[in-house]
């Protein structure tokens, strides 16, 4: 009995965790924080559906990501409607690749398409299995390889890492070819 | 010692490229799981759990 924390200790454990992915899903402090909000107040009153010796984490991102999709997918739309346009921004300004940070890579990500973030989110970053994520995106194991896949080609296309050298310390050069090699 | 333009295509989707890309998704993510939460977060379990004792509540013992 000892070893088993009191829901609210349970949830405040998480909270780190569930910020993390609301933010993923979002990209926005404050949707993200009312989104916690919500899952939190979801999770309370459900709580008793929660099994204990599975995993809590798991279960939050469930209540978390259905809250998402259903609520919140319409403010997401407009976001995937500029899509193409983020996209050809970025591409257009190669020369900060050799020291891509944080910045652009948050804006690349936001480029994804929300199932497509929230795959790669959970596979690359939250450390789930493909079996979990699968379970937690109440989908196939399949679907949840391709989206991480499509995700990682869609980042790559707009960072423009097509070759490996890009990520060199070699100076870029700006003119938008694939195949630069290093200086010449 | 060898050309500096590359022949042939490198194949999509490099292990070097992958492993770069994981870097800056566990990057991005740790940083946020690093940022302080939000008071609210705390007062808002406090208050759910003085409204509404959670329904499994098995689990408390009295110390």
């Amino acid at each position: 009995m000892t070893g088993s924390l009191s829901p609210k200790d349970a949830l405040l454990a998480e909270l780190p965790s569930l910020r993390a992915f609301a933010m993923s899903l979002t990209g926005s402090h404050d949707r993200a924080d009312d989104l916690v909000q919500e899952t939190l107040m979801k999770a309370w009153s459900a709580y008793a559906s929660f099994t204990e010796g599975t995993s809590l984490r798991a279960w939050l991102f469930t209540i978390m990501r259905n809250s998402f999709f259903s609520t919140h997918r319409k403010q997401r739309r407009e976001v995937q409607d500029v899509d193409g346009l983020a996209a050809a921004r970025m591409v257009s300004n190669p020369a900060q690749l050799g020291h891509l940070d944080l910045a652009d890579f948050r804006e690349a990500l936001a480029t994804l398409a929300p199932d497509q973030r929230e795959a790669l989110i959970l596979i690359g970053a939250s450390g789930f299995s493909y079996e979990e994520a699968a379970e937690i995106c109440g989908c196939a194991v399949g679907t949840i390889k391709s989206r991480v896949n499509r995700a990682r080609q869609r980042l790559m296309h707009v960072l423009s890492i097509e070759t490996a050298g890009d990520l060199g310390p070699d100076p870029i050069a700006s003119g938008g070819r694939s195949e630069i090699g290093g200086r010449s | 010692m060898s050309q500096d333009l590359p022949d042939k295509k490198p194949p999509p989707l490099e292990p070097r490229i992958q492993a770069h890309l994981g870097d800056q998704l566990r990057q991005y993510y740790g940083a946020m799981l690093a940022e302080p939460v939000p008071d609210r977060f705390k007062a808002l379990l406090e208050e759910l759990e003085r409204a509404q004792p959670p329904s499994s509540g098995s689990k408390e013992e009295s110390r």
